[in-house]
């Protein structure tokens, strides 16, 4: 992330709880998610964890830490953190998108689509309606909820 | 010099001439032959053609039988052999086309002008049978053999249609098999378009939540 050249001041996190330069949040949210990426999972959630201390009031970290545990295949899990996130930004699309990701993946499609319309409602132009209409493209062409949550779902 | 009327008086006698018959000088161009040349061009043709192709389909160790089969017949129709009564099968089974069910009623043949009358798929005509689905169907039927007699050895009537039949539902089925999995194909490859979709813009918002994270 480049500074702007007229300040001699980086430009700080604002709603950390101790100075923190956005630069460095930045570096650690994505250090974090390349060792999620690299299957590096005790180390993700360590930097995720560490971040999420530092920026007890942004809900990228959560959405990271929902992320990784959704990717460990703990739904429930994801879907609490994703939650948390939510709660931090209400008025934010992204973590419903995220959400509705979660309920999906637990095979809960209704309250899934609930959520993909709200986000989409929320932010029409924003990030978490692009993530709110390829999850919808992916429902309705049976891509999601993946075979496993379907299975579960199915009468005994 | 007077000449005698009795010319049996004559002191040269009329000449008699013994030469022996000789073969036909112009070439025969008659239906008989023309047929017979026809049908070893078709023989010829259908037995190298179905033999590139019999790897390519099902049973394909059936067709190299029938393959084989028709080029026999071509060759003894070249001879001169008095298979007219196969040939005919053959055609009047409808395979390659010709007759369509109608006999053959004219002289095929060598030597011997024997007219063959009407002879159907597996008919009784001379040879002893016709030749039932051997282009295609694989069995040789018609319960004759291939020529007057001294043919080629062929199954028992009614097996060509049956080989006829298996070879199409070998092909059916492997044709449902394609359809099947160009099917699967498809989804598949719309499956990963989707899901490659979705994680393209999960790691977009992922590096736009980062990049304006405040």
């Amino acid at each position: 992330m480049s500074e702007p050249a007229s300040s001699d001041q980086p430009m700080m996190i604002q709603v950390s709880l101790v100075p923190l330069a956005k630069s460095e949040a930045v570096l650690m949210l994505q250090a974090g998610y390349l060792w999620m990426d690299l299957g590096e999972h005790v180390k993700a959630r360590e930097v995720f964890t560490g971040i999420a201390a530092l920026m007890p009031r942004s809900e990228a970290p959560q959405l990271a830490m929902g992320t990784l545990e959704l990717v460990q295949g703990r739904h429930d899990k994801a879907l609490q953190t994703f939650r948390a996130a939510q709660r931090l930004a209400p008025k934010s699309g992204l973590p419903r998108a995220h959400v509705a990701e979660a309920l999906l993946f637990m095979g809960k499609v209704p309250e899934a689509m609930k959520e993909l319309k709200a986000a989409k409602e929320i932010e029409p132009d924003g990030d978490g309606a692009r993530l709110a209409q390829a999850l919808i493209e992916a429902v309705e062409d049976g891509t999601l909820p993946p075979p496993a949550a379907r299975k579960d779902k199915q009468p005994r | 010099m007077t000449q005698n009327p009795n010319r049996i008086e004559q002191a040269t006698p009329v000449r008699m001439s013994t030469n022996l018959t000789i073969d036909r000088q112009t070439a025969k161009t008659d239906f008989g032959d023309r047929l017979a040349a026809g049908i070893q061009t078709v023989g010829g043709a259908i037995a190298s053609g179905a033999a590139i192709a019999a790897p390519l389909v099902p049973g394909s160790a059936i067709v190299s039988a029938a393959v084989s089969s028709v080029s026999q017949l071509g060759s003894s129709l070249a001879q001169g052999t008095s298979s007219g009564a196969a040939t005919a099968g053959m055609y009047t089974s409808g395979v390659v086309g010709l007759g369509g069910g109608t006999g053959i009623n004219t002289t095929v043949g060598g030597g011997a002008p024997v007219p063959i009358g009407n002879v159907g798929v597996g008919g009784g005509g001379m040879g002893g049978g016709g030749l039932g689905g051997i282009a295609v169907g694989g069995g040789l039927g018609g319960g004759g053999g291939l020529g007057g007699g001294g043919g080629v050895p062929q199954g028992p009537g009614g097996s060509s249609l049956d080989a006829l039949q298996q070879v199409m539902n070998n092909n059916n089925q492997a044709s449902y098999q394609l359809l099947g999995l160009q099917m699967n194909m498809q989804r598949e490859n719309q499956v990963f378009t989707t899901v490659s979709n979705v994680l393209k813009t999960r790691h977009d918002t992922v590096k736009n939540t980062i990049s304006n994270v405040r």
